[in-house]
């Protein structure tokens, strides 16, 4: 008889899911499984039969923590199925918006989920209450840098989270001068306290060595939008860095053509694949998908270089992904705000039957949308594909590497907690969202 | 319970006045599973915050058993309160829809729900006050990072908690002038949202007269319509219906036209 140690709940990660570590009859390590135990909402079946413009502000109820991101894809996608375009001042407001999202988002992880891990090896400690003692400067500045990620969504969303502005063709709260100001002055304040980040990331880089360089390894592929200058988080370009080096471009397009599902009996999130790849092939998203096909001008993405050569294959350095990704964010936002934000930010728009998808970089990687509507408006057909769906095998696959290494000539009796903490991290460097995870499917309207 | 963690960070937005708390031991966290590494609940606590509605066993058996645990259980959000989104596939026969989720893409006409040490999916995905005694109600989506911080201020300081009396109309900053609007319009309809003036007097449907405050009615002063997510206001009070005579003048004007 197979058994099973069972690592539930995971925390310090968004949504519920536990890891199933197996073994054999000889209580010998055999394999781990991520199930997730969350069912889905039924979100696909709710929008069919709502206009589209109710759209943006209920998707964002999918996910609390990235629920900006959903708000801009889902009104992306509503909008090429009308065949219309927001005006370009709408566009900067949507694009900050995805920023102050990963601004926050990114620091909640660094600072809340995943430092924590590394201060301490007693449990009761490994919080944030643990952190506040051993290093009250990162929890400060993390707080602080967070604070202003979502004091810039809610000056041009309306609220913190799920958001209100975002409607098809545009945005119906144009910016006030003072608050351009606002926000340029909070820029600045974040540019100082992400110093305190960068120095913690490289410091733990430096410390865990072979932790970052070994632990959990996969090798996979990498999917991501094609980066620019600056780190793009819309485009309608996408890059797949296979992992035997092959990198090819498509649009986004060809992504809803080849994904496929596949349905696990363990989980309640599928495991998704692209038809062209395989379902063998390991696909990852997310920062370090972003960071290894970056081209940006950024120093803190050479010393990630020095450290982990890119394209890295390290489970780990997701963490410091995230970091250099951060310093990126603050850079792109000044750029916006410096080239200045009019006041034209909606268009009235005509619905129209139709269908469209619409793509972004959530903070946790590839999220795609793809919507048809009525003359009305009315939407027929609900698709969304989330990050961590993309991610769950590679987290299933990372944590049973690290569990390979960490469990090997052990027995069933003989797995403590310390072992199970540490293949717990793994799953953590991806920072998953399970709640996002479980929506992948298509829901038509029955006629 | 089953959500967005949206509540989650809300709380967390409290940022520093959160962290001077738990520095000064006013506060102390014993099991949240996303900020700690406990596994479970083990002893008694003050209060327990639940966010997210109820739609599996196991979440009715955590419910159940932690509330034990609690001296008070606050419903946090309007998943915990009312179902919230969570619920609204209720309507369409919930089963049915999850069902049809899970199709596996190489044979598409095969339909199975996991099961291999998953919990049981309830018909009805429900408010946590189905299954645990609630004491404090704090809906929103999320509820707005003031309204937990009033809220966690009452309880620190023992002053119980304070109910909700205005609708989200009530603290809203846009202009009335108590005129009607001509017909209905969606808001992709308009180019401009005009800043001064009432959205319903726009033609716009808002709920804000229908929905309960103390959000500070952060959608209409966003020129986006309130959505109605802290919860119906007849909760609170009886409204009769000449309480919202804009709205139902709308509708009769919107009635009137079509008929001609």
């Amino acid at each position: 008889m197979t058994q099973s140690i069972f690592i539930e709940p995971l925390t310090r990660i968004e949504g519920h899911a536990k890891l199933n570590v197996q073994f054999d009859d000889n209580g010998v390590f055999e394999r781990v499984l991520f199930q997730s135990y969350e069912p889905p909402r039924g979100f696909e079946r709710i929008f069919v039969g709502m206009p589209g413009e109710e759209v943006p502000r209920m998707a964002s109820k999918i996910c609390g923590i990235c629920s900006s991101a959903y708000n801009v894809v889902a009104a992306e996608a509503i909008e090429k199925c009308w065949e219309v375009e927001p005006p370009e001042d709408a566009k900067k407001l949507r694009e900050l918006m995805l920023l102050s999202n990963l601004l926050q988002s990114h620091t909640l992880h660094f600072a809340m989920l995943a430092m924590p891990d590394f201060i301490s090896r007693v449990p009761s400690e490994k919080n944030i209450v643990g952190l506040l003692a051993k290093d009250p400067e990162v929890v400060h500045s993390s707080v602080k840098l967070r604070a202003i990620g979502q004091e810039i969504t809610e000056i041009i969303g309306g609220r913190r989270i799920h958001a209100a502005t975002v409607v098809p063709g545009g945005n119906t709260k144009p910016l006030r001068k003072e608050e351009i100001y606002k926000i340029h002055s909070r820029l600045k304040e974040a540019n100082i306290l992400l110093e305190t980040l960068k120095d913690r990331a490289f410091r733990l880089l430096e410390s865990n060595k072979s932790l970052f360089e070994g632990f959990g390894k996969i090798k996979s592929g990498f999917l991501c939008l094609k980066q620019k200058k600056y780190l793009a988080l819309t485009n309608d370009t996408l890059e797949l860095a296979r992992a035997d080096g092959r990198v090819e471009t498509m649009k986004s397009e060809f992504y809803s053509r080849s994904i496929k599902e596949h349905v696990v009996n363990y989980s309640f999130t599928k495991l998704p694949y692209l038809d062209e790849v395989g379902k063998d092939e390991i696909i990852r998203v997310g920062p370090l998908a972003r960071i290894n096909r970056a081209c940006w001008n950024n120093p803190q993405l050479r010393k990630f270089d020095e450290v982990l050569p890119r394209p890295s294959q390290s489970t780990f350095a997701y963490n410091i992904a995230r970091i250099v990704e951060l310093e990126e964010c603050l850079k792109r936002m000044q750029n916006i705000i410096d080239g200045g934000i009019g006041t034209h930010t909606k268009d009235a728009v005509r619905p129209k039957a139709g269908h469209g998808a619409g793509i972004v970089e959530a903070p946790r990687g590839i999220l795609y949308h793809h919507y048809a509507t009525d003359r009305r408006g009315i939407v027929t057909e609900a698709t969304i594909i989330a990050p961590t769906t993309q991610n769950a095998l590679a987290i299933e696959k990372s944590a049973d590497a690290a569990a390979r290494e960490r469990l090997a000539g052990k027995f069933y009796s003989e797995v403590t907690r310390e072992d199970t903490d540490s293949i717990e991290m793994v799953v953590r460097a991806y920072d998953p969202c399970v709640s996002c995870s479980v929506h992948l499917a298509q829901i038509k309207k029955e006629v | 319970m089953s959500g967005c963690s949206g509540c989650h960070i809300s709380l967390l937005d409290l940022g520093d006045s959160l962290v001077d708390l738990l520095k000064n031991a006013k506060l102390s966290i014993k099991y949240s599973q996303i900020l700690m590494d406990e596994k479970e609940l083990s002893q008694k606590v003050d209060l327990l915050l639940v966010e997210g509605c109820v739609t599996t066993a196991h979440d009715e058996e955590i419910l159940k058993t932690y509330a034990a645990l609690a001296d008070k259980v606050a419903a946090i959000g309007s998943c915990a309160c009312f179902g919230g989104p969570g619920a609204i596939a209720n309507q369409f026969g919930r089963s049915e829809v999850l069902a049809k989720m899970f199709s596996d893409s190489s044979s598409p006409r095969k339909i199975q729900i996991p099961t291999e040490n998953l919990p049981a999916i309830h018909e009805f995905a429900c408010s946590i006050d189905a299954f645990a005694k609630v004491d404090f109600y704090v809906p929103g989506c999320p509820p707005e990072m003031e309204v937990l911080a009033d809220f966690v201020d009452n309880i620190v300081n023992r002053r119980g908690s304070v109910g909700y009396v205005n609708t989200v109309c009530d603290e809203c900053s846009l202009k009335r002038t108590g005129e009607s609007p001509n017909q209905i319009k969606r808001i992709i309809e308009i180019n401009e949202v005009d800043p001064e003036k009432c959205l319903v007097e726009q033609g716009i449907i808002c709920m804000g007269k229908m929905t309960i405050g103390g959000c500070g009615a952060k959608c209409p002063r966003a020129y986006a319509p309130c959505e109605g997510c802290r919860g119906f206001s007849l909760i609170l009070k009886e409204v009769s219906p000449s309480d919202s005579p804009q709205i139902m003048n709308v509708l009769t004007n919107s009635n009137r036209k079509k008929n001609k």
